[in-house]
């Protein structure tokens, strides 16, 4: 998993697509450059599959690379992998106060006992950082917040620093994955998760994705 | 049959009115702005507000939907629309619960 930040994008919609594209094919030909190849960044084109996740295209290969993008003005920030069988998911946000509304509804009861155990200056930081893992989990599954992030569990995450594979639970079932986060200042958090599609049923398929956006399942809590 | 045009328009009313009062106090958007066609994606600050508007929705109508039922639709107008296929008197609870916002 590879990463490409661009700062100081300018802020509107278009700017800040145009960013995150940018640094998408970026991280696609990083991603190439660990694994010993050269490409042109001009030769990487981002297309969006019909749910919306984006995809790196390299000119004249067939098998699309692994991408996702987030933006937070000033910030385009996207992962690419060029290894096979992963889905990824990135996120980056503005670390504010969150409304007791979002913390209640978007963490499960487990996660809000583990972050009210930490210390009440690390407690702000965590929640944002729970919160962009979540987001990158929905995204990395091609699905976004259209799937309730309580769906989502991580309190293995919380309080685990320094650790970058972890498991997370999927509607109550567990996953083995990769996860990156960093602080840049105090003002904002970047977040990328890799899940191996070959561990779960979301990673690829459709219909089991649509059946995942529409199907009874109630979130867990 | 005038009566029961009239009815629905004052429904249809409601509904609106109810539908942009939430996602004005949710989003901090002035009304005015808040035109059929405009995306929700694009008046939320960011994801997490985003997030906020759709729980707000939940909230608002007592539980008789689920978050995956709203999560999909895309703009105002969208959401006015699958609004007004909900009951009369569970949008009329709505509209005055958020008079006085749960959140």
């Amino acid at each position: 998993m590879t990463v490409a930040l661009i700062r100081h994008v300018r802020n509107g919609r278009k700017a800040l697509h145009e960013a995150g594209e940018e640094a998408a094919r970026r991280a696609v030909r990083t991603a190439c450059r660990a694994s010993h190849r050269e490409i042109a960044l001009e030769s990487v084109a981002i297309e969006k599959d019909a749910m919306g996740k984006p995809h790196g295209l390299i000119s004249g290969e067939l098998s699309p690379v692994a991408v996702s993008i987030s933006h937070s003005f000033p910030f385009a920030f996207a992962v690419a992998s060029v290894i096979p069988g992963i889905c990824l998911g990135a996120d980056i946000e503005r670390i504010r106060p969150l409304s007791a509304a979002v913390i209640d509804a978007f963490l499960t009861k487990r996660e809000a006992k583990l972050l009210a155990r930490l210390p009440p200056h690390e407690q702000r930081v965590e929640l944002v950082r729970c919160w962009s893992l979540k987001e990158s989990v929905l995204k990395a599954i091609g699905i976004g917040l259209r799937m309730h992030p309580r769906r989502v569990d991580i309190s293995q995450i919380i309080g685990a620093k320094g650790k970058s594979h972890i498991s997370i639970g999927i509607d109550d079932v567990m996953h083995k994955v990769r996860i990156w986060s960093s602080l840049m200042g105090n003002e904002y958090i970047a977040t990328a998760i890799a899940i191996p599609t070959t561990s779960t049923y979301y990673g690829s398929v459709n219909l089991k994705r649509r059946s995942a956006l529409y199907g009874n399942s109630r979130c867990s809590s | 049959m005038e009566a029961l045009i009239l009815r629905e328009e004052a429904h249809c009313m409601e509904t609106r009115d109810a539908v942009v009062e939430i996602i004005s106090q949710t989003l901090h958007v002035a009304p005015a702005e808040l035109a059929d066609d405009r995306k929700l994606v694009d008046l939320a600050e960011d994801s997490i507000a985003l997030f906020e508007l759709l729980i707000r929705f939940e909230q608002a109508l007592g539980g008789h939907i689920k978050y995956e039922d709203i999560a999909h639709i895309e703009t105002v107008g969208d959401v006015i629309a699958y609004a007004n296929t909900l009951p009369a008197d569970l949008l009329k609870s709505a509209f005055n619960r958020t008079q006085n916002p749960p959140l």
